[in-house]
């Protein structure tokens, strides 16, 4: 039977290196998808999942176990990509990221929409992206985001609304949002 | 945009991360987890060392505590002889009140340099005078004496009420100014004298002790009979002696307070501390 994630993080704790190996392969494709849609390229995302991967070799030992393993991994790639994008704000590399890894079908007219969608979301604040990510990308329910977030549900729904409608209206006037 | 094209989007296919870089956050972020373990280990000695550092920093602030203390608790138990905390407040307090007298007497001799005679001052005290003032007659009016009047403090007192001063001229003591032979006191010798009565034991001793009397001979404090001490020369009562007058104190068979001045006696007929102070001898 395969051990969950709270066992295989308590033989970690314990000096278990292959316990802990098996937990960042595990989980290193959703934190990549993640960071993926948070930064729109692949070079930025490993970064992002490599420095989330970091932060938890540092905390978990810390970890309580009282929250979802998973849960607590997205905190950590969330503040990972909120991190990279504040430095590279500083770095003046920040590029606004299009996407140029999307794969989609050969649907040439769904690809170009999906780019576009992408490079929208990037223009979101952070608070609203990330509801975005997390809801429409990880299939989240509000009260999961939230949780994540670490706010109160109602929040998170406001803030579900806010992207929607800032989305629309940049997509309408090609302006950026209100 | 509905929601279903908003995840459509969201979720369009992602290429996959690359394989090499999977394998570099696997080993660094495990190689890091594992020498923080390593570090955590290796650093228990040291907490070791701390803790006895620590235990040691401790210990000698102890003992040094210690020898600093000590001698501060022995002088503190030995200064003023045995000097416990109620003697040393005693010896505060009787100091305080002796000198409310000597005050009052400088008063009264000014007013006798000024004409007036002992056997027409008064004392009135302002709370049983009802306004009534003698002026230039009255130890305590303005212009008279000048002197203000006080009750002696409470905690001076047996009872712990504030002490009531009576002031008369009924009484003589021994050796002061002229005296009479035997224990009944002579108008023209008795001695104007301020008189406290009602005060503690402790207080009492202290001030015979002062004085140099020797205490417990025969009796702690030296017992009178037949003083009068509760008369008061006022606007309403003289005072003064005229044919039947108080008594004499030193007198015998108790002889300790001839020739005081001031002193504490224990008055038999009452069974009180008395403080007695002259204000004018004759």
């Amino acid at each position: 039977m395969m051990a969950d994630d709270h066992e295989l993080a308590k033989r970690a704790c314990a000096g278990d290196r292959q316990a802990f190996e098996l937990l960042v392969t595990r989980h290193y494709d959703f934190m990549y998808r993640i960071a993926y849609r948070w930064c729109g390229n692949r070079a930025d995302a490993e970064d992002i999942t490599h420095n989330a991967f970091l932060k938890m070799a540092e905390y978990l030992r810390g970890f309580r176990f009282e929250s979802s393993f998973r849960t607590w991994l997205c905190r950590l790639v969330m503040n990972a990509a909120r991190d990279h994008g504040r430095q590279a704000h500083r770095r003046g590399t920040y590029t606004g990221a299009i996407p140029d890894d999307l794969m989609d079908s050969s649907d040439t007219e769904s690809q170009t929409y999906a780019h576009e969608i992408f490079r929208l979301i990037q223009k979101l604040p952070p608070e609203q992206r990330s509801a975005l990510i997390l809801v429409f990308g990880e299939g989240m329910t509000h009260k999961e985001a939230a949780e994540i977030e670490e706010c109160p549900e109602g929040t998170m729904s406001w803030r579900i609304h806010e992207a929607r409608h800032n989305l629309e209206y940049m997509m309408k006037t090609g302006k950026s949002h209100e | 945009m509905n929601d279903d094209e908003l995840k459509s989007m969201m979720n369009a296919r992602i290429e996959p991360p690359g394989e090499l870089a999977k394998r570099r956050t696997q080993k660094e972020s495990g190689d890091r987890f594992f020498a923080q373990q390593k570090e955590l280990v290796k650093d228990i000695p040291r907490w070791r060392k701390v803790v006895s550092v620590a235990c040691l920093t401790l210990l000698v602030g102890v003992v040094a505590t210690f020898f600093t203390a000590v001698p501060y608790i022995v002088t503190q138990s030995t200064r003023s002889g045995s000097g416990t905390s109620d003697n040393e407040t005693s010896l505060i307090n009787s100091t305080q009140f002796t000198q409310y007298p000597a005050g009052l007497r400088t008063a009264v001799v000014r007013m006798i340099i000024s004409g007036a005679d002992v056997s027409q001052v008064e004392f009135n005290v302002p709370s049983e005078s009802g306004g009534v003032k003698s002026g230039v007659l009255d130890v305590f009016s303005a212009s008279g004496g000048g002197a203000t009047y006080a009750e002696a403090p409470a905690d001076l007192m047996a009872d712990g009420r504030p002490g009531l001063w009576r002031f008369n001229a009924e009484n003589e003591v021994r050796l002061i100014g002229s005296s009479s032979e035997n224990n009944m006191a002579q108008a023209e010798n008795a001695e104007l004298i301020a008189f406290l009565s009602g005060i503690s034991e402790t207080v009492c001793r202290r001030i015979n002790s002062e004085l140099g009397l020797p205490d417990g001979s025969p009796n702690p404090v030296p017992v009178q009979s037949g003083i009068d001490t509760m008369t008061n020369m006022s606007f309403s009562s003289k005072g003064m002696c005229q044919g039947g007058c108080g008594g004499i104190i030193g007198a015998e068979p108790e002889q300790h307070l001839s020739g005081q001045p001031f002193g504490c006696f224990m008055d038999s007929d009452r069974q009180q501390y008395v403080y007695y102070h002259v204000l004018v001898e004759r």
